[in-house]
């Protein structure tokens, strides 16, 4: 217990850190408001009456996982360690390989192109703390975090929602606050909708030529995200050394938006 | 490829390009831009704006075989830089939801039962022709802008008895009434430019992190690579909003008020005002009884002296906020080189002092100088895709005409009969009924004052968005001699209480034009075809006063006889575009806006050629051709840096309500609010919106990955009172008002952690609806209710 308490204080210790680091030794615009900034951000103690506390009960900390990775298994914590990524060359993915990653990565999201949803537990209510697991990528006992495909950008619950129901616990809620009182049937049936498929391997101008890049590269532009050495296996180039993936796997203008329309498609039929 | 599949993947692509076309219209100046070309994978990619909220977002919409399969942000709008949010990702499932509208549905011994298109116009033609004076028109901040000015001019021009009203009326009539009484025009002077130029970023009430999440993400963003920005959230209770702020300041309900005094007040006892803005730009202004939006006039010495009370000590005995808090705020103000923007959206706007409150903060603005650069501006946001483009610019108000004009006022009704050729005298200079009214009176018998006696919804769902639903709503729906139409794409909880039930087509379904929060109107193609016999609303519109032109309605003629409508092709030959087969023979929204479009040089609020918005991801007006023909966008209003209407000063307020180009800085004392905790109902009651869900759930319930990240409501309460009531996490309570009840699970430290002896109940969730248990006490200028402020109380659920 008490070496997961001091795991998760490290942790937070490491985030704050990591956005204090980001956040200093910027120039400054000339118009300054950094004497109004604090050190954290922090909420009004003035006025204890409305101030909303954000401490949780000592019943709580003895009673249940903390944070939100409290579903997450023991034995994330206690087999800490950090598998080694070698940059040597990997054998190419098999079809079954391939196919297996194309369908974990289709059962996490809309259509491919949709941001995935989060298939762990979040805080709902403070800023996320997601980069410290995703902007790297963490690979622990079996656990995978994978290191997000984009750049970072700050709200990440904007764009990625949990896949479990929120309110944590509500779900199992009976009586007219439950899910068996509802009136209004077309919400418990599945949509009609059949989301674009993701593209299968790039297209190759002859036998073993370097394939196209098949789907578009924004918010993908981190290459390293799916195929680095560190990537959803069937999905892992073989040849993890090579970091200038462009240099020879020619993005789509057409699929990141950049071909003028005029242009229109690469064999497309106006 | 087979040759036989070659074949006929050739002739497929060629219908569906034809298909695309089509929605283009067979002539009109549309027409020079060709459909998008079609993708070797199959998905033919093309724009549209977001169906969703009113940041105005575009998309790109990936149609693959007669069906949405693939969403992307766009990379080329302004707005969004090609991010979107969780609802924006997933619009396009909004089409798929299984129990789509599909055919016309009329209660028949009390059960909804299939009838046809010809027959429901017949109906609606019926019960207008019975009763011409009682038929009214319920409308949307989601019509498109050729569907609202299409019902406004049915009911102003036709019908002439101005019973339409939107359901922005609940959203952001205290805004427009703001903007009027300061600026003497609706709409805000900034833009979403503001936010990339601001040094501190104030956000009254405000929750854009959940409820405008891509211009949260602009300015979070841009902390991110290292801009020094300051975020501070006036807030009544914590949200993840103001998980990223730098400072977050509580205040009680109402405070708001004193809190904007409390500013005024101290910017004035320090001197840190400025003087020259003030002295060249503003007026004073107090109320009158009954308040007006021009009020009258006051000296700064009485400005003074009104606001000599609204010391930090009794700001924070009427507010809560501490003294040092309140200093900060008048600190920045203060501080004539930062930039400063103000945003604010239902909090201040859904207020029963929602003018004041937008005045008092427009006025801290203005007596600072914090406005007319970029970065400094008081920019109000709005909760639907065309709250701005239909509802505000179209005039879909029951006092309103297209482009600011009003029916009180003689010359402006003599402009809109020379537009629509009619008889002088035509346009009824009575208003009709604001929102409330007009439910309140479709839930009255007639003989007791309820003269109205049908309503026709379309795109909303008053059956959950009303406030006091049991009184507004319900009692209509048992009285004898009341007809209840609705117009919708899923069966709503509206819909399912109408009497006739008009199937829809929504979004890519259909050509469409929205305005959003910054003044920019936008356009898109139908892509899609709509399902089963689901039709466009306009088009709905259109038919209906074709059949009561047919059947000798009196209004529906100009002066020479002609239908209110006229459609022409290329050729200038009448197109009978209300036949649904003839519909999209031409571009009806191309017609229909062009002739709109005339109406926007009143208030230069000028819009631009149809072929134009059809080129860019949105314009913002107005919009003003240059002398080499082209069509120039203006960003910052009243700023002569930018807007060509400014021409006398570095800021010239054209509209001025005391017509020396001059904005009116008001006061408006504290006043308590209409209902508050007492010992019978001790808590507080606010409602509002999620992340995942947009108004009454409708489309995004439908949507798996949205209803699973948020499948219901609950009632947010604080830790503390939880305790003292014994009750658990996730445990179902009782919520309770003097107007309803309500069973809901409670969460605690959920998404926002209410103040104590308050609660928040999200207005998503059909099943579980709080407007059974709102007030619709409303604000005396704008009509607007407060959905955010009521008596409530809680207790432990006796098990069954």
């Amino acid at each position: 217990m008490s070496g997961q308490r001091g795991l998760h204080i490290g942790l937070v210790v490491a985030a704050t850190v990591a956005t204090v680091g980001l956040l200093s030794g910027v120039e400054s615009s000339g118009r300054e408001v950094s004497s109004y900034l604090p050190a954290r951000p922090a909420a009004s103690t003035a006025n204890p009456g409305n101030a909303a506390s954000a401490s949780r009960s000592y019943r709580d900390m003895r009673e249940t996982m903390y944070g939100p990775n409290a579903a997450l298994s023991d034995l994330w914590w206690q087999h800490l360690r950090q598998v080694p990524i070698a940059a040597t060359v990997l054998a190419p993915a098999t079809e079954e390989e391939r196919a297996a990653a194309l369908a974990r990565r289709a059962a996490r999201r809309a259509y491919d192109g949709a941001p995935p949803i989060i298939p762990h537990e979040i805080d709902q209510l403070a800023a996320p703390a997601c980069l410290t697991c995703h902007d790297r990528g963490v690979s622990l006992a079996g656990v995978f975090a994978p290191r997000m495909s984009h750049e970072p950008r700050a709200s990440c619950v904007q764009c990625h929602v949990a896949a479990r129901g929120s309110p944590e616990g509500l779900a199992a809620a009976s009586g007219p606050g439950g899910p068996d009182a509802r009136t209004f049937a077309g919400w418990q049936e599945e949509t009609a909708f059949v989301g674009l498929a993701a593209p299968l391997a790039g297209s190759r101008a002859w036998p073993g030529a370097p394939p196209m890049i098949p789907h578009t590269t924004w918010m993908r532009e981190r290459c390293a995200s799916c195929h680095g050495p560190a990537g959803v296996v069937g999905l892992r180039t073989p040849h993890p050394w090579r970091q200038s993936c462009t240099q020879c796997h020619a993005p789509s203008a057409w699929l990141d938006q950049r071909a003028p329309v005029a242009l229109g498609a690469p064999g497309a039929s106006p | 490829m087979e040759r036989r599949d070659f074949l006929k993947a050739t002739a497929m692509a060629a219908a569906t390009a034809a298909a695309a076309q089509l929605a283009r219209g067979r002539d009109g100046q549309a027409q020079p831009a060709a459909a998008p070309p079609l993708g070797e994978d199959g998905v033919r990619w093309d724009k549209a704006p977001c169906r969703f909220c009113g940041t105005g977002c575009h998309v790109q919409v990936g149609v693959k075989a007669g069906k949405v399969v693939s969403i992307a942000g766009d990379q080329r709008a302004e707005v969004n830089q090609g991010l979107l949010c969780v609802k924006g990702y997933h619009v396009g499932l909004a089409l798929y939801g299984k129990d789509r509208l599909t055919q016309p549905l009329l209660r028949q011994n009390g059960k909804l039962s299939p009838i046809s298109w010809e027959r429901a116009l017949d109906v609606i033609a019926d019960r207008a022709l019975a009763d011409p004076a009682g038929f009214a028109i319920y409308g949307s901040g989601q019509w498109t802008i050729p569907e609202g000015y299409a019902a406004q001019k049915l009911i102003k021009g036709g019908l002439r008895n101005n019973q339409i009203d939107p359901n922005a009326r609940l959203c952001m009539a205290s805004a427009v009434t703001g903007f009027l009484s300061t600026y003497g025009v609706d709409e805000p002077a900034g833009c979403y430019d503001d936010l990339d130029h601001c040094d501190v970023l104030l956000m009254w009430g405000n929750n854009p992190a959940e409820m405008h999440p891509v211009l949260f993400s602009r300015v979070v963003d841009r902390k991110l690579r290292g801009d020094k920005i300051l975020l501070v959230d006036l807030t009544t209770r914590r949200t993840r909003t103001s998980g990223f702020c730098d400072r977050t300041i509580f205040f009680s309900p109402q405070g708001d008020l004193a809190i904007a005094n409390g500013i005024a007040h101290l910017l004035l006892e320090a001197g840190t005002w400025d003087r020259e803005f003030v002295a060249a730009f503003c007026n004073f202004r107090q109320r009158t009884d009954p308040p007006t939006l021009d009020g009258k006039a006051m000296t700064l010495d009485e400005y003074r002296a009104s606001l000599a009370s609204y010391t930090p000590e009794r700001v924070q005995e009427l507010s809560g906020v501490a003294p040092e808090d309140l200093r900060f705020l008048a600190e920045l103000f203060g501080r004539r080189e930062l930039r400063i923007t103000s945003l604010w959206c239902m909090g201040m706007n859904q207020h029963t002092r929602g003018t004041a409150i937008n005045d008092l903060v427009h006025g801290v603005h203005l007596l600072s100088g914090h406005f007319g650069k970029p970065g400094d501006a008081p920019t109000s946001l709005t909760g639907q895709p065309s709250a701005c483009g239909t509802v505000r610019e179209v005039g879909t108000l029951a006092h309103a005409l297209p482009g600011g004009l009003v029916v009180a006022k003689p010359e402006h009704r003599k402009e809109a009969e020379a537009i629509w050729n009619l008889p002088a005298g035509s346009i009824n200079a009575k208003p009709g009924y604001h929102t409330v009214e007009m439910w309140k009176r479709f839930s009255t018998p007639k003989d007791q004052g309820g003269d109205i006696s049908t309503i026709w919804v379309q795109v909303t769902n008053p059956a959950r968005s009303l406030p006091n639903v049991p009184a507004l709503f319900e009692p209509s729906r048992r009285l004898d001699g009341k007809f209840l139409i609705v117009s919708d794409v899923y069966p709503t909880a509206t819909a399912l209480a109408a009497d006739l039930v008009l199937p829809s087509a929504m979004w890519v379904e259909k050509n469409g034009m929205v305005g959003n929060s910054e003044r920019r109107t936008q356009q898109w193609f139908k892509m899609v075809p709509p399902p089963g016999q689901a039709r466009d609303d306009c088009w709905q519109t259109l038919a209906v006063a074709r059949r009561l032109f047919e059947r000798g309605a009196p209004g529906l003629k100009d002066k020479d006889g002609k239908f209110l409508f006229q459609f022409r092709d290329a050729k200038g030959a009448e197109v009978p575009a209300w036949q649904w087969e003839r519909y999209y023979d031409v571009n009806v929204d191309e017609q229909l806006f062009e002739e709109y479009r005339r109406f926007s040089r009143f208030k230069h609020k000028d819009l631009a050629p149809y072929g134009e918005y059809v080129k860019a991801r949105g314009l913002r007006w107005p919009v003003v051709q240059q002398p080499d023909g082209s069509w120039r966008e203006t960003r910052f209003r009243f700023s002569r840096s930018d807007d060509p209407y400014a021409k006398k000063a570095e800021v010239q307020f054209y509209h001025s309500v005391t017509k020396d180009d001059r904005a009116l800085i008001w006061f408006h004392p504290w006043e308590a609010p209409p209902e508050q905790p007492d010992a019978e109902y001790p808590l507080w009651l606010c409602t509002g919106r999620v992340l995942e869900h947009w108004h009454t759930g409708t489309m995004t319930m439908r949507i798996p990955q949205l209803r699973r990240a948020m499948p219901q409501a609950y009632c947010e309460l604080h830790r503390d009172d939880a305790r003292a009531l014994g009750v658990a996490q996730g445990e179902v309570v009782v919520l309770e008002t003097r107007r309803g009840r309500l069973e809901l699970p409670v969460w605690i430290d959920g998404r926002g952690q209410p103040a104590r002896g308050s609660v928040f109940v999200p207005f998503f969730d059909e099943s579980l609806a709080i407007n059974l248990l709102t007030l619709e006490a409303h604000d005396p200028l704008s009509k607007q209710p407060d959905y955010k402020k009521c008596a409530a109380r809680i207790r432990k659920r006796v098990a069954p």
